[in-house]
């Protein structure tokens, strides 16, 4: 655990898709990887070497860096009982902790139900992009979902001032207190001035924000930047959440697939050096994970939809290092010509859940998974 | 052109190009158009997704299934394509793409570099509301179908107005938002008269000669003809799009016969696909012992003829163009 | 006013059996009369089919897409451009209340085939509707019946057919079934199955087709809710259709659905309708025509609770969506970029085709929170706001009809007439009025005062769509 008393803070990072495992940790000293990979494969001599078996890819090389620093943990083999290629119903899986059933509710609702179960801070929980993920989703928990920082808020398509200010005004009127409109218009009313107030307070971030970290003009790289805004204004945000996506590379993976790790690494890289500015790297752990990983064998450009993936825990509070098995590529070991998985997902939240943020797993993961020691 | 006199010939399917995919993966996805080009190169025309922007392009490849390259994608910018429709080959070789949504026609050399853009929304002489079909006659003119003015338009392949005709109706050479056009080797013209379920011969002055079809799915009948091609002995084959299917008519319009779509196994780059056995999908078509819903046609949309009078039907929902050839005993 | 009150009625007929209309159909529908009205949207078959051929021709991918937004995108065009709005309407009721999901699926088009068939008995008989759902490879693939084997049953389907599609846990604080009944339900389903279909590659999707397996059927005696026999699926079916409970069920659904936010289904069993006469009326007619839901339909939309009802109820992001954009003309025929609208439902936690489970979308107050209320705020307020919509072109030429010079007070109640009507308290017109209050005269006359005069009215629009009222329908 951390030893100062700054608030634990996690940011989960989804990588949309379905990230090519055995593209990124690469067992580059398996020739079954080269038999499998021949079009798609990383040579040898490109690997960025961790051990004499797997190396990561050449364009992750900011994260190798940070790797070398031991502020990264990666957890090989990660996936749940049961298989499923529907990108859908395998993100699902990852966002409610339900491999057996459909559930509604999202494990990182249930964080921050736990960190803020009155909901007195509503931006305890911060996503950035549109729509809420499931994972955060949970009845009466509050979260922001800011597509774009500077412009969150309601009535943003009145972008010319004063007219925007009077709109703000004449809003919060038709929200306020009423008496005789029925408890829903009272509730609507209490959200639309929550909302306001999320927004005001969100929009104060930025003006306070100063750095001398440059961040890329990639859209990871932006909401990561918004997310150093949000955190070191110190508005009490404690779980945040973004996506990258594009990682389903059926086709055209050559250039694809390292493009977006540069991006990844690149923004990760800024993120990090950026909490360090802020002397704030010690109370940060980023969580970056896939749907699924992709097939073992190659298609001719790209890879199908596979089983069995990787996370990356990354921050100060990590231990750095490889935790849990690389599956094998022996055909034998292979579930359907994809990898078996052999560290369950749940397992992984556990330990960030009560190691990290100092909750009850059980009731988050909805049991008890064996965890791991990365924090 | 003489009467058919020899015996009634056969229609046979041959081969499958194309599968599911998305460039530079080897395929097609919603191709709704070809060109053949003279040297028998074809492009193929893809109009798939508008929510992600590499769908919609052009396939350059050749008969043999060899892929050449691809370029356009979804867009308003120049040399995107946002409603693409049809495409045809001039005899230098450039490639033309009607765009039913920015009213323009898109002009790109062989490899795929935008030459120009032209097209004026309007109902003028020149103007035109929503281009469709397109092709090139002998004298390298370009017809154009000018889907909501009803009517097709002939240019010069710069883009100079020539002439005109047809007009909104369902009576005798009237229209009613044509769509594909093609010629026959005398030049007469065939259009595609979508919404009056019917095809249009026009003399090469845009008289009116003939009407084939009629509402229906019975034999001859028409839904939503799309496509129209006229082989070297006067066989007219059309895409009967709204009933998924081909039909066939003599010179005098008489039907002939009808293909369903007959795609056995995998063309040359769904074998390559299929050999990583995607997403372990060999386990579920071991189970499956009817496989008429792969072979027949899903939404075919246009049908060209090659300088071989080979019929190439581009299946646009199943993503392939299925190829077939005429036999005589 | 003059006609105030009928436009008025007539509109809420149409935000709640259909998804709005445009100022015009509601004069349109004004003038046959409400009760004709009902019997149009009653019989949709004597309005002409939406036109798939135009929206396939221009956007292939409505008919033959390979990826789920696809439809979703489709179904949101037909939602705003039908010309059957009930026919529609009773499709998304049924998507809600046989809440099935893509997400499990990941077979492109079975959502849709499954649409279609809602859409085919929208209106029709309960027993065939069940029956016919009960055969839906989407159905029977999402709820695992495909794993209900004779000797081997599943009870998925079996229990979600009593407890979500028909009877309901409980009435009256009574249990309607038992857990034995669950057990003879399914093994009542084994052998309603699908037949193996091929995948995906190299040439798209495909969908399933529905097999019944005579030989994985359990032929044996069944004992379900009193009665025994060897019952199979259609068997089940006739007894399910006879009790109390699905006439209650099926009247508190279309009740919740048409009339008036209830509590979530699940507490049924234990909350009393808050309408009990209602769902008495709804009952009675559901038993009188043998479970004909057009004929329950005529009742409640010609009841006086239905009337009364008026934006009682929180839109659903698909009514929101939907009723906006007939508002403001847009996507009335087929255009680009329509995943913009179908993916603002999904911002706005109605990710159409993929309910979140088989309960399907908690509705009412409970679709909004912060995050929501940002969404459909700014949705609405971005359309009525663009003054190239043509519907919000043709609202402004309608107010500046009023003279070449008017007062707050006028505009303010004429255009809320042309927005919804909606009905605001007196607190929210004060509010309202707070906005025009810098302008002493409002003038249209010249061409100079009309582009003012265009400003201050999207501007009110804006803001009239952001109110808490027009989150209601």
């Amino acid at each position: 655990m951390t030893s100062t008393k700054k608030d634990p803070i996690l940011v989960v990072i989804q990588l949309t898709g379905g990230n090519d495992y055995l593209n990124t940790l690469i067992p580059y000293g398996d020739p079954l990887y080269y038999d499998n990979r021949v079009n798609v494969g990383i040579p040898q001599e490109e690997v960025l070497p961790i051990n004499d078996y797997v190396g990561l890819h050449p364009a992750a090389s900011a994260i190798k860096s940070l790797y070398d620093d031991g502020k990264v943990a990666i957890i090989n083999g990660v996936g749940y009982p049961t298989p499923n290629r529907s990108h859908f119903r395998s993100m699902d899986i990852w966002h409610t902790c339900e491999p057996d059933k459909v559930g509604n509710e999202g494990w990182l609702g249930r964080v921050i139900r736990d960190i803020d179960p009155k909901s007195e801070n509503v931006l305890t929980g911060v996503n950035f992009g549109r729509g809420l993920p499931r994972a955060l989703a949970l009845s009466g928990v509050p979260v922001a979902s800011v597509a774009v920082l500077e412009t969150y808020g309601v009535l943003t398509g009145i972008t010319g001032e004063p007219e925007r200010s009077e709109a703000l005004d004449v809003f919060s009127r038709m929200y306020a207190p009423t008496i005789g409109g029925g408890p829903v218009m009272d509730y609507l009313g209490q959200t639309g001035l929550d909302a306001l107030k999320g927004a005001d307070i969100l929009k104060t971030a930025p003006d306070k924000y100063e750095s001398t970290v440059e961040y890329a003009e990639t859209s990871i790289s932006k909401n990561l930047q918004g997310i150093a805004k949000v955190l070191t204004a110190d508005l009490g945000t404690r779980i945040f959440y973004t996506q990258h996506g594009g990682y389903d590379t059926h086709a055209n993976q050559g250039p694809a697939h390292p493009k977006l790790w540069s991006e990844l690494s690149q923004g990760i890289s800024d993120f990090y050096a950026d909490l360090r500015e802020h002397d704030t790297a010690d109370n940060v752990l980023m969580f970056v994970f896939t749907e699924f990983g992709r097939r073992v064998k190659d298609n001719g450009s790209g890879t199908d939809h596979g089983s069995g993936g990787m996370a990356l825990a990354i921050g100060d509070p990590v231990k750095g290092g490889l935790y849990s098995e690389y599956p094998s590529l022996k055909s034998e070991d292979l579930l359907e010509g994809d990898l078996h998985f052999n560290f369950d997902y749940r397992g992984v939240y556990g330990t960030m859940v009560e190691k990290w943020l100092g909750l009850d797993a059980q009731s988050v993961v909805g049991g008890n998974f064996e965890q791991l020691g990365f924090v | 052109m003489t009467l058919l006199a020899k015996a009634s010939p056969s229609f046979k399917y041959s081969y499958t190009i194309g599968n599911q995919a998305v460039p530079p993966a080897h395929g097609f996805s919603g191709p709704v158009s070809v060109a053949v080009a003279n040297d028998g190169l074809l492009y193929v025309l893809c109009s798939y997704y508008e929510y992600v922007p590499a769908w919609k392009f052009v396939v350059k490849c050749n008969m043999d299934e060899d892929y050449i390259k691809h370029f356009g994608s979804y867009g308003e910018g120049s040399g995107q394509f946002t409603w693409p429709n049809s495409i045809a080959v001039d005899s230098t070789g450039n490639v033309y793409v009607t765009d039913e949504w920015l009213n323009r026609i898109s002009v790109f050399d062989g490899d795929g570099n935008l030459e120009k853009t032209f097209g004026t929304v309007g109902s003028k002489d020149g103007e035109w509301d929503r281009p469709s079909g397109i092709v090139f006659d002998s004298e390298d003119n370009m017809l154009v179908v000018d889907s909501l003015n009803h009517r097709i338009q002939k240019f010069s392949r710069n883009g100079e107005f020539i002439s005109k005709f047809g007009e909104f109706g369902s009576g005798k050479g009237q229209l009613n938002t044509p769509w594909g056009i093609n010629l026959d080797n005398d030049g007469n013209i065939y259009v595609a008269d979508w919404r009056n379920d019917r095809i249009q011969k026009f003399s090469p002055d845009g008289s009116p000669i003939l009407q084939i079809g009629s509402s229906g799915s019975g034999h001859g009948e028409l839904t939503r003809p799309s496509g129209v091609a006229v082989d070297s002995e006067g066989y007219v084959y059309v895409t009967d799009w709204g009933n998924d299917r081909v039909q066939v008519y003599d010179q005098v319009g008489s039907y002939v016969e009808q293909f369903n779509g007959d795609c056995h196994g995998y063309s040359k780059w769904a074998e390559a696909r299929m050999a990583s056995d995607p997403e372990g999908m060999s386990a579920e078509r071991a189970v499956v012992t009817d496989f008429t819903i792969e072979r027949v046609f899903f939404q075919p949309t246009t049908v060209r003829i090659d300088n071989e009078d080979r019929i190439l039907v581009v299946d646009t929902g199943r993503h392939r163009i299925q190829i077939y050839e005429k036999q005589y005993n | 006013m003059t006609g105030y009150s009928e436009i008025s009625s007539i509109a809420h007929l149409l935000r709640r059996a259909g998804f709005g209309a445009s100022r015009e159909d509601l004069e349109h529908y004004s003038d046959m009369g409400y009760e004709a009205t009902v019997e149009e949207l009653l019989n949709p078959e004597l309005q002409p089919d939406y036109e798939d051929d135009l929206a396939y021709r221009y956007v292939p991918y409505y008919r033959m897409g390979t990826g789920i937004p696809s439809y979703q995108c489709y179904w949101m065009y037909r939602m705003i451009s039908t010309r059957r709005p009930l026919e529609e309407k009773m499709t998304l009721f049924w998507h809600h209340v046989f809440a099935t999901s893509h997400s499990k699926l990941n077979r492109n088009p079975q959502m849709n085939k499954q649409l279609k068939l809602l859409r085919s008995f929208a209106m029709g008989n309960f027993r065939t509707i069940l029956i016919e759902i009960s055969k839906d490879p989407a159905m029977i693939y999402w709820l695992d019946n495909c794993e209900n084997h004779n000797g081997a049953p599943n009870e998925n389907y079996g229990r979600e057919l009593l407890e979500l599609f028909s009877m309901g846990v409980g009435m009256d604080q009574e249990f309607n079934y038992s857990e034995d009944d669950v057990k003879e339900c399914a093994r009542a389903f084994t052998g309603w199955t699908m037949a193996p279909q091929l995948p995906r590659y190299p040439y798209g999707d495909y969908c399933w087709d529905f097999e019944y397996r005579t030989d994985d059927h359990d032929h044996g005696e069944k004992s379900f809710l009193g009665e025994t026999g060897r019952f199979n699926g259609d068997d089940i079916v006739d007894i399910i259709v006879r009790q109390p409970a699905t006439a209650r069920f099926l009247s508190r659904h279309l009740y919740n659905f048409f009339v008036s936010d209830e509590p979530q289904v699940p507490s049924w069993q234990t909350t009393e309708p808050q309408d009990p006469e209602a769902i008495k009326a709804l009952e009675e007619e559901y038993f009188r025509s043998n479970g004909d839901v057009r004929s329950m339909l005529r009742i409640l939309f010609n009841s006086d609770f239905f009337k009364n009802a008026s934006y009682k109820k929180v839109k659903s992001p698909a009514e929101l969506i939907a009723g906006v954009m007939r508002l403001v003309d847009d996507y009335t025929t087929p255009k680009p970029n329509s995943h913009e609208i179908a993916f603002a439902a999904a911002y706005m936690g109605q990710d159409l085709l993929n309910p979140p489970t088989v309960e399907g979308w908690h509705t009412g107050k409970e679709w909004i929170d912060s995050g929501a209320l940002v969404e459909r705020v700014n949705f609405a307020a971005d359309r009525v706001g663009d003054i190239n919509m043509p519907g919000v072109r043709r609202i402004v030429s309608r107010l500046a009809a009023y003279g070449p010079v008017m007062d707050a007070d006028t505009l303010l109640d004429h255009s809320l007439e042309l927005a919804g009507p909606v009905e605001v308290s007196s607190d929210r017109r004060t509010e309202l009025m707070t906005y025009l209050e810098k302008y002493k005269e409002i003038k249209c006359g010249t061409s100079e005062e009309m582009k003012n005069f265009e400003s201050i009215v999207t501007g009110l629009l804006r803001l009239i769509v952001a109110s808490r009222e027009f989150q209601f329908a």
